[in-house]
């Protein structure tokens, strides 16, 4: 399916007459998404198991390769000789459908980053509609709608989950596919409304316009809406991921495994693939927009560069891919930091942390985003050199003030909410809650 | 031999899912088989849409996005449509205990 | 080596598929051949399939390949648009729905009887040859777009490129009042939906601030209890597990 999209999409480029190097697309997809991406995947895991051992005063792996840099391997050759099981009365087509959607989605996802700054070319300026020099980003596909189309494909994966618990015949994992899914809808909201100022101040879908948005003005995350909005969305990523702490799809304690509970093998392994694919997917898109990319910090030097000799334009993008690497493996490392620091959060919590919390915080992150762009971004609209001194630390004053009293007066107001449902709790059953009766009312039929 | 897809060539395929749905809609007993089958016709509308403003000859004076505009309008109300019905068909199944809709017979004179 | 052979032979007889495809109808033909004839098929197996959950699944498979023939009419952004709300939302409702209303494993199947379906058939097919008819019968219909005379196909080159920025400015100026309206519809669409689903008696409880987050949450609530070998019986016999 992935090979049927890029074709498409690259059929719909030939038909708008742009020259296709059909050289370009065959190295994005053998190298990259075939060879790279799954390797790198495979230290990702190397490096969670380091790091959690180090966390839990262990060593890790350290038997295969030196500093057991050959674990993973090792694990794929011992997933891949294992026996292929399928439950006697599980649904063959769809149990074996199942991890493909959910590698697929998170494989879909990495198409449009731009990893690099690729070179420049002249484009119509997004707010002004000026023609000005922009970065063309050295990613597989510059889509024009990039944020949703980042949205849509990662709402596969929920559907990829949901197939998997179905398609077992087995209690627990149809209970945790039902959980994830629950849980992957809402959280979803958060995520795309964490997104919304950075399309408002871009004015632009593409994600390579939003990095050279970034490059020339900032990186978002160091505003005070921006802020805000990349700590929700990397709490809401992590739900959408299922990691700790909201891995409760697969909750060992509980419901032995979760969705995958049935799969064994290589089918099992493609699910760990997917998750840790997704969540390196995650860190891309997180980094392309609120962390400006490969942008070196307080610089803009590789932009002026560019565009005049190609092995200038490599060395640059070779440097730009390795700032954004670093970037992206600090912010998987605050994955593993998360999952080894923190304990797995109730399912009622976990919902009503995001529609009680998340949400109404996202939609007055929102209105506080489009006070910033009103006072530091519209004023300077087509201006080259950016926001001024004075109008950038107005602009902060203000709308860190507001970020402020915003999140205090959400968490006040989502802590008397849970204290009143306590009070009413107790006061209707006459006993403290349980842990598996997080419904109030038993359902009359 | 020119390389586009002709225009009727998509009226013909929209033509023929909205027949599939309707097909659906007629025999399917189960509610949520009959949504879905909607949702088939809804589908086929969309793409009939999209297929005359980009293929078809617009009129003069007309907006350039006006095919589009409308496609997106029916996105979100195909959206409201299925809310709306699940939650009504959960309503018929708790007061009828099946998942039938010729069982869903209280107006039936 | 067994499956290695066979993966070869399958490759073998999709590339010769797809040469023939192609010669019979160059790039642009062949694609949408091959995409509209899945999606035809799809929709078939749609109405067709005893099982519901496979029904939902060719659904899904529809909705993508339509999001595909969006892509093929230069409208990328409806493609992820139909994506996004068809596949991520309106698929896992249905399903959310099967699964609410049906043996939990979704494995009932109705039966079908000719008496349904004979009518149904003659009146399907009879308004598709009405229809085809009726686009045959338009000789423009069927020239491809390169050979007619189109005014403003300038305009439209215009807006493909910068499509959601256009869409945007056009929903706010334009189509406002739509836009508006479809907002009130999709709110009242919400509420409406809350309310319906509601279990009877809840609404009082529910407003205690404690997650009853409507009907969606019953049947892990249901499983969970089963799970953890308590009654069987169940408010809802439909529940018993296999």
């Amino acid at each position: 399916m992935n090979g049927l999209w890029v074709s498409i999409v690259a059929m719909k480029m030939a038909a708008l007459s742009e020259p296709v190097p059909w050289v370009a697309w065959f190295l994005w997809l053998f190298v990259g998404f075939a060879g790279l991406f799954p390797l790198l995947v495979a230290y990702i895991v190397w490096g969670e198991r380091k790091v959690a051992a180090r966390f839990q005063d262990r060593i890790g792996p350290n038997r295969v390769g030196p500093f057991g840099l050959l674990q993973s391997i090792a694990d794929l050759v011992k997933l891949l000789f294992k026996e292929d099981f399928t439950p006697a009365r599980a649904d063959f087509l769809i149990h074996a459908l199942a991890p493909v959607l959910m590698l697929i989605s998170a494989m879909l996802s990495l198409a449009v980053i731009p990893f690099g700054f690729g070179s420049v070319s002249m484009r119509n300026d997004p707010v002004t509609g000026v023609l000005r020099p922009t970065l063309t980003g050295f990613s597989a596909v510059d889509l024009p709608s990039g944020v949703p189309y980042l949205i849509a494909v990662s709402s596969i994966a929920s559907l990829g989950l949901f197939l998997a618990g179905w398609s077992s015949r087995n209690k627990y994992a149809l209970l945790g596919s039902m959980r994830s899914v629950a849980q992957m809808v809402s959280y979803e909201i958060p995520q795309v409304l964490a997104t919304v100022p950075i399309v408002l101040w871009s004015g632009t879908l593409s994600l390579t316009g939003i990095l050279d948005r970034q490059v020339e003005t900032g990186w978002y995350v160091l505003t005070p809406p921006g802020f805000m909005a990349f700590v929700i969305f990397m709490i809401s990523s992590f739900a959408e991921v299922n990691r700790a702490p909201f891995d409760l799809p697969e909750a060992e304690s509980e419901l032995i495994a979760g969705f995958h509970l049935e799969y064994s093998s290589m089918r099992f392994g493609l699910f760990f693939l997917a998750e840790y694919m997704s969540m390196f997917a995650v860190c891309c898109i997180c980094t392309t927009l609120f962390l400006g990319g490969g942008a070196i910090p307080f610089l803009a030097f590789p932009r002026g560069l560019l565009g005049g000799y190609v092995v200038v334009d490599l060395f640059l993008n070779l440097i730009t891919i390795l700032v954004f690497s670093l970037k992206v493996g600090l912010l998987i490392f605050l994955f593993f930091w998360v999952r080894a620091t923190l304990p797995r959060m109730r399912v009622d919590r976990l919902m009503a942390f995001a529609w009680k919390l998340l949400i109404p915080l996202c939609l007055v992150n929102l209105l506080i985003a489009a006070i910033w762009f009103e006072i530091v971004i519209r004023p300077v609209a087509g201006r080259p050199d950016g926001p001024g001194f004075l109008q950038w630390w107005i602009g902060f004053g203000v709308t860190a003030l507001l970020e402020v009293l915003a999140f205090f007066g959400a968490v006040w107001l989502y802590r008397q909410d849970s204290e009143h449902s306590l009070k009413t709790w107790r006061s209707s059953t006459g006993s403290k809650p349980s842990i598996i009766a997080w419904r109030s009312v038993p359902t009359k039929v | 031999m020119s390389q586009d897809v002709p225009l009727n060539w998509y009226l013909i395929v929209a033509a023929c899912v909205f027949v599939i749905g309707l097909f659906g809609v007629m025999t399917r007993r189960n509610p949520i088989a009959v949504l879905m089958s909607i949702e088939l016709m809804l589908n086929a509308s969309n793409l009939n849409i999209l297929a005359f403003w980009r293929l078809g000859t617009p009129n003069p004076g007309e907006a350039p996005l006006t095919g589009v505009v409308f496609t997106a309008l029916v996105i979100a109300v195909a959206a409201a449509e299925v809310a709306v019905g699940i939650a009504l068909i959960l309503v018929c199944y708790r007061v009828w205990k099946s998942a039938d809709v010729d069982r869903y017979d209280s107006m039936l004179g | 080596m067994l499956l290695l052979m066979l993966v070869s032979a399958g490759m073998l007889v999709a590339g010769l598929w797809e040469i023939l495809i192609f010669r019979e109808f160059g790039p642009m033909r062949g694609v949408f051949v091959q995409i509209a004839g899945a999606a035809v098929l799809c929709a078939v197996g749609t109405v067709l399939a005893r099982n519901l959950i496979h029904s939902a699944l060719y659904l899904v498979a529809f909705f993508f390949l339509v999001a595909c023939l969006f892509i093929m009419l230069e409208a990328e952004f409806l493609a992820v648009m139909q994506v996004l709300v068809f596949i991520g939302a309106v698929a896992i409702l249905l399903m959310f729905g099967i699964m609410l209303t049906q043996d939990v494993q979704g494995d009932q199947v109705e039966a079908h009887s000719v008496l349904r379906r004979l009518p149904a058939a003659i009146v399907a097919i009879g308004l598709f040859v009405m229809l085809a008819v009726a686009v045959q019968q338009r000789p423009d219909f069927s020239k491809a777009r390169t050979e007619r005379a189109a005014p403003s196909v300038a305009a439209r080159e215009r807006v493909l490129n910068q499509m959601p920025q256009e869409l945007g400015l056009d929903l706010m100026q334009r189509w406002c009042l739509p836009f508006e309206l479809v907002g009130l519809l999709l709110t009242a669409s919400l509420v409406g939906a809350v309310a319906l689903a509601q279990p009877v008696g809840s609404l009082s409880a529910g407003s205690d601030g404690t997650p009853s987050p409507g009907s969606l949450t019953e049947t892990p609530e249901h499983l969970s209890r089963e799970v953890a070998g308590g009654t069987h019986s169940s408010s809802r016999p439909d529940l018993v597990s296999p």
